[in-house]
Protein backbone atom coordinates (compact mmCIF):
# COMPACT_ATOMS: atom_id res chain seq x y z
CA UNK A 1 0.00 0.00 0.00
CA UNK A 2 1.42 3.35 -0.76
CA UNK A 3 0.54 6.18 1.83
CA UNK A 4 1.48 9.77 2.78
CA UNK A 5 3.56 9.95 5.94
CA UNK A 6 0.71 11.74 7.68
CA UNK A 7 -0.82 8.14 7.72
CA UNK A 8 1.80 6.42 8.69
CA UNK A 9 0.98 5.79 12.42
CA UNK A 10 -2.62 4.81 11.72
CA UNK A 11 -1.88 2.86 8.90
CA UNK A 12 0.91 1.24 11.27
CA UNK A 13 -1.74 0.58 13.81
CA UNK A 14 -3.66 -1.57 11.98
CA UNK A 15 -1.08 -3.29 9.44
CA UNK A 16 1.03 -4.51 13.10
CA UNK A 17 -2.53 -6.34 14.24
CA UNK A 18 -2.67 -8.54 11.32
CA UNK A 19 0.73 -8.81 10.24
CA UNK A 20 3.94 -10.37 11.78
CA UNK A 21 6.25 -9.01 9.31
CA UNK A 22 5.98 -5.54 7.77
CA UNK A 23 8.59 -3.56 5.49
CA UNK A 24 8.40 0.16 5.21
CA UNK A 25 9.72 1.75 2.01
CA UNK A 26 11.24 5.27 2.49
CA UNK A 27 12.10 7.62 -0.35
CA UNK A 28 15.59 9.51 0.36
CA UNK A 29 14.11 12.54 1.24
CA UNK A 30 11.45 11.44 3.44
CA UNK A 31 13.72 9.41 6.12
CA UNK A 32 14.02 11.95 8.68
CA UNK A 33 10.00 12.51 8.68
CA UNK A 34 8.76 9.18 8.60
CA UNK A 35 11.06 7.93 11.46
CA UNK A 36 10.14 10.69 13.46
CA UNK A 37 6.35 9.48 12.92
CA UNK A 38 7.90 5.66 14.28
CA UNK A 39 9.61 7.09 16.90
CA UNK A 40 5.97 8.69 18.18
CA UNK A 41 4.12 5.78 17.40
CA UNK A 42 6.34 3.74 19.27
CA UNK A 43 6.35 5.99 22.60
CA UNK A 44 2.81 6.43 22.37
CA UNK A 45 3.00 2.25 22.19
CA UNK A 46 3.79 2.05 25.96
CA UNK A 47 2.06 -0.95 26.65
CA UNK A 48 4.04 -2.84 23.97
CA UNK A 49 7.84 -3.80 23.93
CA UNK A 50 9.89 -2.35 21.13
CA UNK A 51 13.42 -3.25 20.27
CA UNK A 52 15.30 -0.62 17.98
CA UNK A 53 17.81 -1.92 15.53
CA UNK A 54 19.89 0.79 14.52
CA UNK A 55 22.17 0.15 11.47
CA UNK A 56 21.78 4.46 10.56
CA UNK A 57 22.79 6.37 13.15
CA UNK A 58 24.44 6.15 16.70
CA UNK A 59 22.23 5.46 19.36
CA UNK A 60 23.53 8.50 20.86
CA UNK A 61 22.45 10.18 17.76
CA UNK A 62 19.01 9.08 17.92
CA UNK A 63 18.21 10.10 21.04
CA UNK A 64 19.49 13.26 20.63
CA UNK A 65 17.20 13.90 17.73
CA UNK A 66 14.01 12.14 19.61
CA UNK A 67 14.18 12.65 23.04
CA UNK A 68 10.92 11.23 23.96
CA UNK A 69 12.76 8.08 23.50
CA UNK A 70 15.32 8.87 26.15
CA UNK A 71 13.07 7.67 28.68
CA UNK A 72 10.83 5.53 27.30
CA UNK A 73 10.35 2.15 29.43
CA UNK A 74 9.46 0.16 26.93
CA UNK A 75 11.56 0.60 23.83
CA UNK A 76 15.80 -1.03 24.13
CA UNK A 77 17.96 -0.60 21.36
CA UNK A 78 21.28 -2.55 19.59
CA UNK A 79 23.60 -0.18 17.97
CA UNK A 80 25.42 -1.73 15.45
CA UNK A 81 27.65 1.22 14.38
CA UNK A 82 28.91 3.02 17.49
CA UNK A 83 31.47 0.24 18.49
CA UNK A 84 33.22 0.05 15.24
CA UNK A 85 33.50 4.19 15.28
CA UNK A 86 34.44 3.99 18.71
CA UNK A 87 31.70 6.83 20.23
CA UNK A 88 30.06 4.15 22.77
CA UNK A 89 28.54 5.24 25.91
CA UNK A 90 27.68 2.74 27.93
CA UNK A 91 23.65 2.88 28.88
CA UNK A 92 21.39 0.07 30.54
CA UNK A 93 18.82 0.45 27.60
CA UNK A 94 21.51 -0.31 24.29
CA UNK A 95 23.42 -2.88 23.25
CA UNK A 96 26.24 -2.69 21.34
CA UNK A 97 27.58 -4.93 18.81
CA UNK A 98 31.29 -5.17 17.51
CA UNK A 99 30.52 -4.44 14.09
CA UNK A 100 27.63 -4.11 11.26
CA UNK A 101 29.21 -6.88 9.78
CA UNK A 102 28.68 -9.51 12.68
CA UNK A 103 24.86 -10.44 11.76
CA UNK A 104 24.66 -13.59 13.38
CA UNK A 105 25.80 -11.08 16.66
CA UNK A 106 22.50 -8.88 15.94
CA UNK A 107 20.35 -11.78 15.76
CA UNK A 108 21.66 -13.51 18.95
CA UNK A 109 21.47 -9.95 20.71
CA UNK A 110 18.07 -9.35 19.39
CA UNK A 111 17.08 -13.21 20.86
CA UNK A 112 18.59 -12.82 24.14
CA UNK A 113 16.54 -9.10 24.52
CA UNK A 114 13.29 -10.35 23.62
CA UNK A 115 13.63 -13.21 26.11
CA UNK A 116 13.74 -11.15 28.74
CA UNK A 117 10.20 -9.50 27.73
CA UNK A 118 7.57 -11.07 30.23
CA UNK A 119 4.85 -13.02 27.93
CA UNK A 120 1.53 -10.78 27.72
CA UNK A 121 3.49 -8.09 26.23
CA UNK A 122 3.27 -7.21 22.37
CA UNK A 123 7.37 -7.51 21.08
CA UNK A 124 8.31 -5.42 18.23
CA UNK A 125 11.24 -5.24 16.40
CA UNK A 126 12.46 -2.51 14.36
CA UNK A 127 15.18 -2.82 11.78
CA UNK A 128 17.42 1.26 10.73
CA UNK A 129 17.48 -0.01 7.94
CA UNK A 130 18.13 -3.47 6.17
CA UNK A 131 19.42 -0.93 3.03
CA UNK A 132 22.21 0.83 5.40
CA UNK A 133 23.47 -3.18 6.38
CA UNK A 134 24.59 -3.40 2.34
CA UNK A 135 27.08 -0.39 3.26
CA UNK A 136 29.04 -3.05 4.89
CA UNK A 137 27.94 -6.62 3.95
CA UNK A 138 27.27 -8.19 0.53
CA UNK A 139 24.21 -8.61 -0.24
CA UNK A 140 23.80 -12.48 -0.25
CA UNK A 141 24.58 -11.91 3.44
CA UNK A 142 21.90 -9.84 3.94
CA UNK A 143 19.54 -11.66 2.14
CA UNK A 144 20.19 -14.60 4.39
CA UNK A 145 20.40 -12.39 7.77
CA UNK A 146 17.03 -10.84 6.73
CA UNK A 147 15.63 -14.30 6.31
CA UNK A 148 16.88 -16.04 9.31
CA UNK A 149 15.47 -12.94 11.21
CA UNK A 150 11.93 -13.37 9.63
CA UNK A 151 11.34 -17.19 10.77
CA UNK A 152 12.89 -16.75 14.41
CA UNK A 153 10.59 -13.17 14.87
CA UNK A 154 7.23 -15.18 13.54
CA UNK A 155 8.07 -18.34 15.37
CA UNK A 156 7.86 -15.89 18.29
CA UNK A 157 4.95 -13.58 19.33
CA UNK A 158 6.69 -10.84 17.78
CA UNK A 159 6.34 -8.54 14.86
CA UNK A 160 9.24 -6.99 12.90
CA UNK A 161 8.79 -4.03 11.20
CA UNK A 162 12.02 -3.38 8.29
CA UNK A 163 13.31 0.03 6.82
CA UNK A 164 14.08 -0.24 3.20
CA UNK A 165 15.42 3.52 1.99
CA UNK A 166 14.87 3.98 -1.51
CA UNK A 167 17.47 4.06 -4.26
CA UNK A 168 20.05 2.41 -1.27
CA UNK A 169 21.96 -0.94 -1.79
CA UNK A 170 23.01 -2.55 -5.06
CA UNK A 171 20.25 -3.04 -7.98
CA UNK A 172 18.11 -5.79 -7.62
CA UNK A 173 18.40 -5.72 -3.47
CA UNK A 174 15.51 -4.55 -2.40
CA UNK A 175 13.28 -6.70 -5.39
CA UNK A 176 15.63 -9.54 -3.51
CA UNK A 177 13.84 -9.24 0.31
CA UNK A 178 10.76 -6.91 -0.02
CA UNK A 179 9.00 -9.97 -0.80
CA UNK A 180 9.73 -11.91 3.18
CA UNK A 181 7.24 -9.13 4.44
CA UNK A 182 3.78 -10.00 4.85
CA UNK A 183 2.81 -6.50 4.42
CA UNK A 184 4.59 -3.30 3.01
CA UNK A 185 4.17 0.43 3.44
CA UNK A 186 5.35 2.31 0.41
CA UNK A 187 5.49 6.37 2.04
CA UNK A 188 5.10 9.07 -1.03
CA UNK A 189 7.92 11.33 -1.87
CA UNK A 190 8.13 14.83 -0.38
CA UNK A 191 9.14 15.62 -4.19
CA UNK A 192 6.18 17.37 -6.12
CA UNK A 193 5.28 14.72 -8.70
CA UNK A 194 5.10 16.97 -11.62
CA UNK A 195 3.33 14.00 -13.65
CA UNK A 196 0.48 13.68 -11.33
CA UNK A 197 0.40 17.98 -11.18
CA UNK A 198 0.01 17.58 -14.78
CA UNK A 199 -2.80 14.87 -14.58
CA UNK A 200 -4.60 16.41 -12.21
CA UNK A 201 -4.38 20.11 -14.44
CA UNK A 202 -5.75 18.07 -17.03
CA UNK A 203 -8.35 16.72 -15.48
CA UNK A 204 -9.41 20.53 -14.36
CA UNK A 205 -9.53 21.06 -18.13
CA UNK A 206 -11.44 18.61 -18.95
CA UNK A 207 -14.31 19.24 -16.26
CA UNK A 208 -13.75 23.38 -17.24
CA UNK A 209 -14.52 22.31 -20.99
CA UNK A 210 -18.20 20.59 -19.45
CA UNK A 211 -18.80 22.71 -16.76
CA UNK A 212 -17.77 25.95 -18.22
CA UNK A 213 -15.76 26.27 -15.13
CA UNK A 214 -12.29 26.38 -13.65
CA UNK A 215 -10.91 28.42 -16.98
CA UNK A 216 -9.12 31.05 -15.26
CA UNK A 217 -7.23 28.26 -13.15
CA UNK A 218 -4.96 26.91 -15.70
CA UNK A 219 -1.47 26.91 -14.83
CA UNK A 220 0.83 26.87 -18.31
CA UNK A 221 3.72 25.17 -18.44
CA UNK B 1 52.30 0.57 26.34
CA UNK B 2 49.40 0.93 24.33
CA UNK B 3 49.23 0.09 20.41
CA UNK B 4 48.05 3.61 19.17
CA UNK B 5 44.28 3.57 17.38
CA UNK B 6 44.54 4.17 13.36
CA UNK B 7 42.46 7.08 12.41
CA UNK B 8 39.91 4.49 9.82
CA UNK B 9 39.08 1.24 11.45
CA UNK B 10 39.10 -1.15 8.34
CA UNK B 11 36.09 -3.70 8.49
CA UNK B 12 36.31 -6.51 6.90
CA UNK B 13 33.54 -9.09 5.80
CA UNK B 14 33.17 -11.89 2.99
CA UNK B 15 34.04 -9.86 -0.30
CA UNK B 16 33.24 -6.07 0.88
CA UNK B 17 36.06 -3.44 3.02
CA UNK B 18 34.85 -0.48 4.52
CA UNK B 19 36.31 2.19 7.00
CA UNK B 20 35.01 3.98 9.73
CA UNK B 21 36.37 7.07 11.19
CA UNK B 22 37.06 7.08 14.76
CA UNK B 23 35.89 10.50 16.33
CA UNK B 24 36.89 11.63 19.43
CA UNK B 25 35.64 15.64 20.03
CA UNK B 26 38.87 16.17 22.16
CA UNK B 27 40.04 19.18 20.86
CA UNK B 28 37.59 21.64 22.64
CA UNK B 29 39.24 25.50 20.52
CA UNK B 30 38.59 23.50 16.94
CA UNK B 31 35.48 22.96 17.67
CA UNK B 32 35.40 26.95 19.16
CA UNK B 33 36.79 28.12 16.02
CA UNK B 34 34.07 26.06 13.79
CA UNK B 35 31.35 27.79 15.56
CA UNK B 36 33.49 30.98 15.15
CA UNK B 37 33.24 30.50 11.44
CA UNK B 38 29.53 28.89 10.84
CA UNK B 39 28.71 32.10 12.46
CA UNK B 40 30.44 34.05 9.69
CA UNK B 41 28.25 32.41 7.23
CA UNK B 42 25.35 32.89 8.92
CA UNK B 43 26.11 36.90 8.97
CA UNK B 44 27.01 36.56 5.25
CA UNK B 45 23.41 34.79 5.15
CA UNK B 46 21.67 37.89 7.26
CA UNK B 47 23.80 40.75 4.47
CA UNK B 48 22.52 39.02 1.60
CA UNK B 49 25.62 37.51 0.00
CA UNK B 50 25.02 35.02 -2.46
CA UNK B 51 25.86 31.40 -2.54
CA UNK B 52 29.35 31.67 -3.95
CA UNK B 53 30.75 34.06 -0.75
CA UNK B 54 29.34 31.90 1.59
CA UNK B 55 30.59 28.50 0.44
CA UNK B 56 34.10 30.30 0.02
CA UNK B 57 33.99 31.62 3.48
CA UNK B 58 33.74 27.50 4.69
CA UNK B 59 36.51 26.54 2.04
CA UNK B 60 38.86 29.32 3.59
CA UNK B 61 38.30 27.48 6.71
CA UNK B 62 38.76 24.37 5.51
CA UNK B 63 41.71 25.34 3.72
CA UNK B 64 43.27 27.34 7.08
CA UNK B 65 42.79 24.10 9.27
CA UNK B 66 44.75 21.98 6.26
CA UNK B 67 47.44 24.48 6.61
CA UNK B 68 47.82 24.58 10.13
CA UNK B 69 47.39 21.26 10.86
CA UNK B 70 48.65 18.68 8.21
CA UNK B 71 52.16 18.72 8.22
CA UNK B 72 52.66 15.59 6.25
CA UNK B 73 54.17 16.46 2.78
CA UNK B 74 54.47 13.47 0.16
CA UNK B 75 56.29 13.54 -3.30
CA UNK B 76 52.93 13.20 -4.85
CA UNK B 77 49.74 13.58 -3.03
CA UNK B 78 46.47 11.14 -3.71
CA UNK B 79 43.04 10.73 -2.22
CA UNK B 80 44.86 7.78 -0.07
CA UNK B 81 47.37 10.05 1.25
CA UNK B 82 45.47 13.35 1.80
CA UNK B 83 42.58 11.30 3.64
CA UNK B 84 44.43 9.60 6.70
CA UNK B 85 46.26 12.71 7.93
CA UNK B 86 43.29 14.88 6.99
CA UNK B 87 40.65 12.20 9.08
CA UNK B 88 43.22 11.97 11.69
CA UNK B 89 43.91 16.14 12.36
CA UNK B 90 40.52 17.39 11.35
CA UNK B 91 37.61 14.72 11.06
CA UNK B 92 38.32 12.89 14.26
CA UNK B 93 38.60 16.14 16.46
CA UNK B 94 35.58 17.74 14.83
CA UNK B 95 33.50 14.67 15.32
CA UNK B 96 32.83 13.60 12.32
CA UNK B 97 31.37 9.54 12.05
CA UNK B 98 31.65 8.41 8.04
CA UNK B 99 31.93 5.29 6.60
CA UNK B 100 34.42 5.06 3.38
CA UNK B 101 33.27 2.62 0.78
CA UNK B 102 36.24 3.01 -1.42
CA UNK B 103 39.07 4.84 -1.00
CA UNK B 104 41.76 4.50 -4.08
CA UNK B 105 44.35 6.84 -4.93
CA UNK B 106 42.41 9.13 -7.39
CA UNK B 107 38.90 8.95 -5.40
CA UNK B 108 36.75 8.05 -2.02
CA UNK B 109 33.35 7.88 -1.67
CA UNK B 110 32.04 8.22 2.19
CA UNK B 111 28.47 7.71 4.04
CA UNK B 112 28.70 10.33 6.94
CA UNK B 113 26.00 8.98 9.66
CA UNK B 114 26.90 11.73 12.61
CA UNK B 115 27.72 15.20 11.15
CA UNK B 116 28.77 17.06 14.13
CA UNK B 117 27.68 20.54 12.39
CA UNK B 118 24.00 18.94 12.00
CA UNK B 119 23.60 17.72 14.89
CA UNK B 120 25.58 20.42 17.27
CA UNK B 121 24.69 23.44 15.51
CA UNK B 122 21.67 23.30 13.47
CA UNK B 123 19.37 21.06 11.81
CA UNK B 124 19.31 22.68 8.44
CA UNK B 125 20.99 22.98 4.96
CA UNK B 126 23.06 25.77 5.61
CA UNK B 127 24.86 23.28 7.84
CA UNK B 128 24.96 20.87 4.72
CA UNK B 129 26.61 24.18 2.76
CA UNK B 130 29.28 24.80 5.54
CA UNK B 131 30.11 21.04 5.40
CA UNK B 132 30.44 21.04 1.98
CA UNK B 133 32.33 24.52 1.23
CA UNK B 134 34.62 23.49 4.70
CA UNK B 135 35.02 19.71 2.90
CA UNK B 136 36.00 21.04 -0.30
CA UNK B 137 38.38 23.20 0.57
CA UNK B 138 40.50 20.54 2.34
CA UNK B 139 40.44 19.31 -0.99
CA UNK B 140 41.61 21.91 -2.92
CA UNK B 141 44.23 22.30 -0.75
CA UNK B 142 45.93 19.93 -2.47
CA UNK B 143 44.23 18.97 -5.41
CA UNK B 144 43.44 22.43 -7.39
CA UNK B 145 41.64 19.99 -10.64
CA UNK B 146 39.78 18.15 -7.81
CA UNK B 147 36.30 18.33 -6.78
CA UNK B 148 33.94 17.35 -4.25
CA UNK B 149 30.71 15.88 -5.00
CA UNK B 150 28.01 15.72 -2.37
CA UNK B 151 24.95 13.44 -3.20
CA UNK B 152 21.96 13.21 -0.64
CA UNK B 153 22.52 14.99 2.71
CA UNK B 154 20.77 14.68 6.22
CA UNK B 155 19.44 18.44 6.23
CA UNK B 156 17.39 17.80 3.14
CA UNK B 157 15.41 14.95 5.24
CA UNK B 158 17.84 12.00 3.97
CA UNK B 159 19.15 9.14 6.73
CA UNK B 160 22.74 9.83 5.57
CA UNK B 161 25.26 12.42 3.89
CA UNK B 162 27.17 11.46 0.60
CA UNK B 163 30.44 12.82 0.00
CA UNK B 164 32.84 11.69 -3.14
CA UNK B 165 36.26 13.24 -2.91
CA UNK B 166 37.71 13.08 -6.15
CA UNK B 167 41.44 14.14 -7.39
CA UNK B 168 40.52 15.16 -10.46
CA UNK B 169 37.20 16.43 -11.59
CA UNK B 170 35.33 15.21 -15.08
CA UNK B 171 33.31 17.55 -16.90
CA UNK B 172 30.08 15.79 -15.38
CA UNK B 173 31.88 16.21 -11.76
CA UNK B 174 32.05 19.72 -12.53
CA UNK B 175 28.11 19.98 -13.95
CA UNK B 176 27.28 18.21 -10.62
CA UNK B 177 28.76 21.19 -8.77
CA UNK B 178 27.00 23.66 -10.37
CA UNK B 179 23.69 21.59 -9.54
CA UNK B 180 25.02 21.48 -5.72
CA UNK B 181 25.49 25.50 -5.85
CA UNK B 182 21.51 25.68 -7.76
CA UNK B 183 20.55 23.57 -5.20
CA UNK B 184 21.64 25.87 -2.27
CA UNK B 185 20.58 28.89 -4.25
CA UNK B 186 17.64 27.84 -4.27
CA UNK B 187 17.04 26.64 -0.41
CA UNK B 188 18.66 29.84 0.31
CA UNK B 189 15.93 31.58 -1.65
CA UNK B 190 12.92 29.83 0.09
CA UNK B 191 15.29 30.76 3.62
CA UNK B 192 14.28 33.97 2.90
CA UNK B 193 10.63 34.02 1.82
CA UNK B 194 10.48 32.38 4.55
CA UNK B 195 12.06 34.61 7.02
CA UNK B 196 9.92 37.64 5.27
Amino acid sequence: MKIHISKLKNTLSTVIKENRTIGVVIPGDTYKDTVREIVEYIYADRSNFWLYVTVTKPYESIIKNFQILSNAPNVEFIDCISQAAGIVKRNGRCTFVDSPTLLENVIMEIHRILQKIPSGYDRNVLIDSLTALTIYNEENLITEFFYQLANKITSSNTHLITLFVEKEGPQGFFEKVIHINDEVIEIMSNEINFDLEKEKIMEKEIYGKRKETFKEDRIGW
Amino acid sequence: MGKEKRPLKKIESDGKTVWVTRPNLKEKNLLEERIKVYNTVLKAIEEDKDVDTIMQIAEDFGKTLFKERIKERPEKWTIKNWLEPVVKNIFNPMGAAATFTKITDEEARSVIFRCPVYEEIEKNNISCLFSYGFARGLLKSVFPKGELIMGKTMGNGASLCEFVFKAEATDEDKKEVEKIKQKFREIRKIRHSDEK
